[in-house]
């Protein structure tokens, strides 16, 4: 089978020409109206519901988020073209066709320079005739048989459906899943791998502009290796010529670019083996693809990752309900853990590679320690199957990142971190694997606020022994049941439950842990002024970038639940709080005890050790624990945000993008974000016109805006909010908002069984 | 077509590496039997009840020549899929589809039928039956003395009383009677009531052979489940006597699982009486439904409360409406999948059982699509599960006892 590409690039244009507005139209708020206006007279049908009315904002801890709808991407045609082009059916395929996927590339800078790169830009991208796109992110989706590349601007620019870079329409296959090759990229081209449906794999360089067309590669063209779908495309960080795809059939297929494609089928050579996995290689006199496979459990394997950009460690998720954790460059299966029913769907790695967090049939999420192999707990709150988790790395507060607080506060006054150095930038915005690797250079500017005041107001509020933890990850999930969550996993919840006691703690008295999280809170706040150092108020001090301070060593870096210890530290730098010794003699030997254990895990960490070979009942082991044996959360936030079931959770610097299964890609602007736009404040209004076009006089306006976004230096940063009015940083606007933010729903622990009590 | 699909069946299978010697047999539609083809299909994946009713065939010919009823001629239509040559082929549930219309009017005709109202109806049935003839055969035992057999022990007690008072502990009997039925798909709900003002709970069990259960749009059925179970305040007129209290009070209700069943067979409640409409719709709400399960509604004292269930199998409601339409089965034989289409079998892939759980209301009802045109676009598109059976996996290892203790029934 072959696959015949239809490049419907100029069709399409002409489609828009006739109405220049129908972009805006496909915004699902005028479908609802279209539909309603319709239904009275033409529909018999039974269960005719009308759409209900879809919020445009929704509320943390950090602020309010806000739906950019002109930011909204999708396939480029309105309603009633459809309806006129009879591509009825075509809608339908779209609807239980392949999920709807979404991948980014950040064009990274030619010049690499701290501060003033912003000065190149025009030169170089005067001479392109797109001009203002020239540096911008793009993104790729995929709605049905059709796939997409648009230049993508966040929050600061609406999107323009009618200049696609790139727009394919497949024949006989549909594309399932892409990946941009984010180590190689350049403005002037990038690797995108897309998969089939069908098993094929394609190389396409959608920003090659020469002519003729250059010709895509194709692997498994002829369904050779493997007939099925495919699931999952990653490039292996630091190899920017070696990709891997997952199949629903079970197997990773190890690619490398540079090798020839062959044509014949592979023989497979058994190469190594573990516990329901084995790596083949490909039989061949020369160097063939696929270079290697793996074959992983039973059934589809629905996703997989790597744990940073030394591709350490491979996780893979799929329907046999088991999260595998591998140690890829031996080929060693290092960890397991199984749903508590049904298949996993999705996996995420926390920014530091020690927590994974998955998602799949059950519809829960579970939080699982690398380390320590175990399910550190679950979240109840989603409807449905969670078909993608991610690690919002912007808002977490890893160990590193408290520790370099305490660093900075033993040594400076200044709070505030730069961003990530340029030569990390091109990392910034793509997949979470990249982002590990600058976030551990410089952990992000936001979150480290965030934990110093929590660090700063330790100690003053009474009895808040396990509130207000230095560590914090957020994690954002969405499902089948059209929801998007917001978990937040903090400190306490991080420490080993090896006793019953600790765990009954947990689980029983969640209303107590609830008020503390939020008393604490606002502890927080009020106590920052005189609790830091720098003595002029969070907000003021905080907005002043510091590069001269770099990431720190820790001799100790490793050692997970130290806040006693912490806390000690933490006051001799900032202005002695008397409180902390009580805190630190309420859990003297926890905290003893896990350093020392967690420790002695961390030496173990390579070796491999499945025994659950041995368990033959997997439930009420390590790998399923019984769901009254870790703690149940709720979300800290759950909303439903689309009308089809969501496919796709990305977590950027300045926003959150989500996409539903009816092509809709929306971009959510974090607290403070996306007041840079001139059109943003009419964007949050559903039942304004909309027909705030996106012309070129607008584009141009935002110019210097846009090219304060792309890069991540702090500088930028900040002029760019200057520029806007807003609150001079993220993280204390953020913060600010919370504080009026009583509505919020705090994170509780959930005690399954609370009726009884 | 049925023959053409049987034999592309028959390669498929043969080209698996296929353990066992599974039959797979379509059965033919006589006239909107859809409804009765689906859930006997279903029941004859349920290994356990498959099993039990071919050792009750079993026990028939060995006891001789009993009187025709809808239990033989289930008994026989199993026998006969089961015995077949060829694993792969159509038969024709003529017999049993004859019986059927003879002895319940209600499908006495040629309309289209509720298959959960079929199914009720045959597990009851079956378990009457089976009722009926132990009874029959205690009073034998009775009435010819206990002397033949050599179990006779427990009987002596009743048989030593009058007469009249031993029917009376016989009908009585009857009622709470348990057959290999009940052992199957019975399982205890139980309904807990707390006073709000005294803070009593007092409980109460009931048992069910299915859980009828309220689906929303956009969840799975693990939702489902626990909506059913969540608790609901009984206020206003609806106010609780608390015996305790001895007054109406408000009282907090839920109802969970006490007893979970082998064989869970779960009815999604998809059709709906609107009263503005005046007649029941269909609701094709897409609810997903994993090929594990386990209960999160389980009560806190429940036994197995987290055993794991596995789709065994799952009737398909096809079409809009609740009295037009039609009915399939998916059913998992060893590791994988088949769709029964009345006589036509075909094997199904797994990432297609997806599209099976209906769909969502932005697809069905966006005004976008014209009626006309598109019938048969959403005629298809509504396909989704309307009874799930999920199957105990700890079931293999109970078998066992399970053979010892109940073979005699």
């Amino acid at each position: 089978m072959t696959i015949i590409f239809q490049d419907l690039f100029e069709m399409m244009l002409h489609q828009h020409l006739l109405g220049p507005s129908t972009s805006l139209n496909t915004n699902s708020n005028s479908v609802l109206q279209s539909a309603n206006a319709l239904s009275d007279g033409v529909l018999l049908s039974h269960s005719q519901q009308p759409r209900e009315e879809l919020k445009t904002t929704f509320e943390t801890r950090e602020g309010i988020y806000r739906v950019m709808t002109l930011a909204e991407y999708s396939r480029p045609r309105g309603p009633q073209q459809y309806h006129m082009q009879g591509v009825l059916n075509n809608q339908s395929m779209v609807h239980s066709g392949a999920p709807v996927r979404v991948s980014f590339v950040t064009i990274p800078k030619d010049i690499v320079d701290n501060n003033d790169t912003v000065t190149s830009q025009p030169t170089s991208s005067s001479s392109k005739d797109e001009p203002e796109d020239y540096w911008s992110d793009k993104l790729c989706f995929n709605v049905g048989k059709e796939l997409y590349v648009y230049h993508y601007r966040g929050t600061h620019t609406a999107a323009d459906l009618a200049r696609p870079i790139d727009k394919r329409v497949y024949k006989g296959t549909a594309p399932t899943v892409h990946c941009f090759n984010q180590e190689l990229a350049n403005p002037k081209s990038c690797s995108l791998i897309i998969g089939f449906s069908t098993g094929q794999l394609q190389i396409i360089d959608p920003l090659d502009r020469s002519t003729p067309a250059p010709i895509s590669r194709l692997y498994n063209e002829d369904r050779t290796y493997d007939k099925s779908t495919v699931t999952c495309i990653r490039w292996q960080p630091g190899q920017p010529n070696i990709f891997l795809a997952s199949y629903a059939s079970g197997n990773i297929y190890v690619y490398n670019e540079e090798v020839v494609a062959g044509t014949t089928p592979p023989v497979w050579n058994f190469y190594k083996q573990g516990e329901k996995f084995a790596v083949y290689t490909c039989k061949s006199k020369i160097a063939r693809n696929p270079i290697y496979r793996w074959q992983i459990g039973e059934g589809a394997i629905h996703q997989f990752n790597f744990s940073g950009p030394d591709a350490k460690m491979m996780a893979t998720v799929g329907h046999d309900g088991f999260l595998r954790i591998f140690d890829y460059h031996n080929m060693e299966l290092m960890a397991m853990m199984k749903s508590y029913f049904g298949g996993l769907l999705t996996m995420s790695w926390s920014p530091d590679a020690k927590l994974i967090a998955t998602g799949g049939e059950d519809d829960l999420l579970t939080v699982y320690s690398v380390n320590e192999k175990r399910v550190i707990c679950r979240g109840q709150g989603h409807k449905s199957w969670i078909s993608q988790v991610q690690f919002d790395s912007y808002c977490c507060t890893t160990e590193e990142d408290t520790e370099n607080i305490e660093e900075k506060q033993n040594n400076s006054d200044v709070n505030f971190r730069p961003g990530p150095p340029p030569s990390t930038s091109s990392e910034i915005n793509t997949t979470p694997v990249m982002r590990t690797h600058a976030k551990r250079a410089t952990p992000l500017s936001a979150t480290s606020t965030l934990s110093r005041c929590s660090f700063a107001s330790f100690g003053t509020i009474n009895g808040t022994s396990a509130a207000g933890a230095g560590v914090c990850y957020r994690i954002g999930s969405v499902g089948h049941d059209t929801l998007l969550c917001l978990w937040d996993i903090t400190e306490d919840m991080l420490k080993p439950a090896n006793i019953q006691r600790h765990r009954n703690s947990t689980i029983i008295a969640p209303m107590a842990g609830l008020e503390i999280q939020t008393s604490a809170l606002a502890g927080r706040l009020d106590i920052l002024t005189e609790a830091s150092p720098a003595g002029n108020g969070g907000a003021s001090t905080s907005s002043e970038p510091s590069p001269a301070v770099k990431p720190v060593e820790k001799p100790k870096k490793k050692r997970f639940h130290r806040r006693g210890f912490t806390l000690g530290r933490l006051n001799v730098g900032s202005s002695g709080n008397s409180n902390s010794n009580s805190n630190n003699s309420i859990l003297p030997k926890t905290s003893n005890g896990s350093v020392n254990s967690s420790d002695k895990k961390n030496n173990h960490l390579l070796i491999s050790q499945i025994s659950c070979c041995e368990e033959t009942r997997l439930l009420g082991s390590r790998l399923c624990p019984r769901i009254q044996d870790v703690p149940v959360i709720e979300p800290l936030m759950c909303k439903k945000i689309a009308h089809e079931r969501l496919t796709v959770l990305e977590f950027r610097q300045d926003c959150i993008v989500t996409a539903c299964q009816e092509g809709f890609i929306c971009t959510w602007a974090r607290p403070g974000k996306g007041g840079g736009n001139p059109n943003g404040p009419k964007r949050d209004f559903i039942n304004s016109p909309g027909t705030v076009s996106p012309d070129v006089g607008g584009a141009q306006q935002q110019k210097p805006n846009w090219a304060g976004y792309n890069v991540t230096n702090t500088n930028e940063y900040t002029a760019m909010n200057g520029i806007s009015g807003q609150q001079p940083t993220r993280s204390n606007s953020s913060y600010n908002t919370a504080d009026d933010d009583k509505s919020a729903q705090p994170y509780r622990v959930n005690n399954h069984y609370r009726w009884q009590n | 077509m049925g023959a053409n699909g049987s034999s592309q069946l028959e390669k498929e299978i043969t080209g698996e590496s296929f353990i066992g010697n599974e039959h797979y047999y379509g059965l033919v539609n006589f006239g909107n039997t859809c409804y009765c083809n689906s859930v006997i299909q279903a029941l004859y994946f349920c290994r356990p009840f498959r099993e039990k009713i071919l050792q009750y065939k079993q026990q028939l010919k060995k006891s001789g020549a009993a009187k025709e009823n809808l239990v033989t001629c289930l008994a026989d239509l199993f026998h006969n899929i089961a015995t077949q040559k060829r694993r792969v082929g159509t038969i024709a549930p003529k017999r049993f589809i004859t019986k059927l219309k003879k002895e319940n009017e209600l499908f006495d005709n040629y309309m289209q039928q509720d298959a959960h109202e079929f199914l009720n109806y045959l597990l009851n049935t079956i378990s009457e039956t089976l009722i009926e003839e132990k009874n029959a055969e205690k009073d034998r035992q009775q009435r010819h003395g206990t002397i033949k057999k050599g179990n006779i022990t427990v009987n002596l007690a009743p048989a030593t009383a009058g007469l009249e008072k031993n029917l009376e502990t016989a009908a009585e009997k009857a009622r709470n009677e348990t057959t290999w039925i009940h052992e199957i798909f019975q399982g205890t709900l139980t309904n807990e009531t707390r006073c709000l003002c005294c803070e009593t709970v007092s409980s109460k069990d009931e048992d069910f052979l299915d859980l009828s259960v309220d689906v929303e749009q956009n969840t799975s059925i693990t939702h489902c489940l626990r909506v059913f179970s969540e608790t609901e305040t009984l206020c206003g007129d609806q106010k609780y006597f608390c015996e305790t209290c001895s007054s109406k009070q408000e009282a907090q209700k839920r109802m969970r699982i006490k007893k979970p069943p082998q064989l869970l067979a779960l009815h999604l409640k998809r059709f709906k009486y609107v009263d503005s409409l005046n007649r029941h719709t269909k609701l094709s709400y897409r609810v997903l439904f994993p090929l594990e399960l386990r209960l999160f509604n389980v009560s806190d004292d429940a036994t197995h409360g987290d055993r794991l269930y596995d789709l065994v199998a799952a009737v398909v409601h096809c079409g809009a409406t609740p009295n037009r339409g039609h009915y399939i089965t998916l059913v998992k034989s060893n590791s994988f999948w088949l769709l029964f289409d009345d006589d036509i079998v075909e094997k199904l892939e797994i990432s297609s059982m997806e599209e099976f759980s209906g769909m969502s209301s932005d697809c069905s009802g966006n005004g976008l699509q014209m009626p006309s045109n598109n019938q048969s676009q959403q005629q298809k598109n509504s396909e989704s599960a309307y009874i799930l059976f999920y199957q105990a996996r700890d079931y293999d290892a109970l078998r066992p006892n399970h053979h010892a203790t109940h073979a005699s029934i």
